[in-house]
């Protein structure tokens, strides 16, 4: 039994939730891009977690069928959500059209920093166990001293 | 293992025990990582409330009065096959207690580890 596999696993939750708070970062800092290389305004992006198989090698399935059924996450995807742009009013805009709509990206600030506080703390939970599992393999090599 | 155990069985009882301590972590590892994950169900090892049956039917040791009444289940038995359960979605603060009860378990049993050591240690040099 050991404490790789646990620290393996709290890494997979640091490293999705980073993802996810990068991606919150990105479409509050492109909230009012008009330009994209797509050809249409900045597209809000949403992170897809999945959950994996923790170990998937060979001797892993030797083992007991327990440790099998833990799961890491995994970022599958990071897609464009489907939904409409905002249309604003401004005729002396450079990317409005013939009526003198500009399309915006249709972001809620208040949504992504809610997402962004949600994506703080899970980091942190994993960081907590990340940390005491390490504690606790330091801890199991005072044994007999 | 408890049999043929050349000194007692609490060594290998406590050792069992660290064991499923460093299960319970990977089991609240992968819970907070799959935190937000849709759909994903938390999991639980199921061992406990078995190992308390156990304990208390050791504890009030059960006398087969016929042949038909089934063995308690060793303690031993139970600590060497948990069972994994699942147990909805995933609570932030129940995983986060788990997890602080799991690491002072662990711990606890290495000191008392320690101090069975130490015990055997001032035995094998005569209390010299």
């Amino acid at each position: 039994m050991d404490f790789e596999t646990a620290m393996r696993i709290s890494a997979s939750g640091l490293r999705a939730h980073r993802a996810w708070i990068n991606t919150l970062s990105a479409n509050l800092a492109n909230i009012n891009t008009t330009r994209t290389p797509e050809g249409t305004p900045y597209l809000r992006r949403t992170l897809i977690f999945e959950s994996v198989p923790s170990d998937e090698s060979f001797e892993a399935a030797l083992r007991e069928a327990v440790e099998g059924e833990l799961d890491r996450v995994e970022v599958s995807a990071v897609v464009p959500d489907g939904r409409d742009f905002n249309l604003v009013y401004d005729p002396n805009h450079p990317d409005a059209d013939a009526d003198g709509m500009v399309r915006l990206p249709n972001i809620n600030p208040v949504e992504e920093m809610a997402n962004m506080l949600n994506a703080a703390r899970s980091y942190e939970a994993n960081l907590a166990a990340l940390n005491t599992a390490k504690t606790l393999a330091l801890r199991a090599l005072e044994l007999g001293r | 293992m408890a049999q043929g155990h050349p000194i007692d069985r609490t060594v290998s009882l406590m050792q069992d025990r660290l064991n499923l301590n460093a299960l319970t972590q990977k089991v609240v590892a992968a819970n907070l990582a799959n935190i937000n994950t849709p759909r994903y169900v938390a999991k639980r090892l199921s061992f406990e409330d078995m190992l308390k049956e156990s304990l208390e039917e050791n504890a009030l040791s059960l006398v087969k009065t016929s042949a038909g009444h089934r063995d308690p289940t060793s303690v031993e038995e139970i600590m060497r096959e948990p069972e994994m359960v699942e147990v909805g979605p995933v609570d932030l603060d129940a995983e986060m207690v788990l997890l602080a009860h799991n690491s002072v378990e662990y711990q606890f049993i290495l000191t008392m580890l320690n101090k069975k050591f130490s015990l055997l240690r001032t035995a094998i040099e005569g209390g010299r």
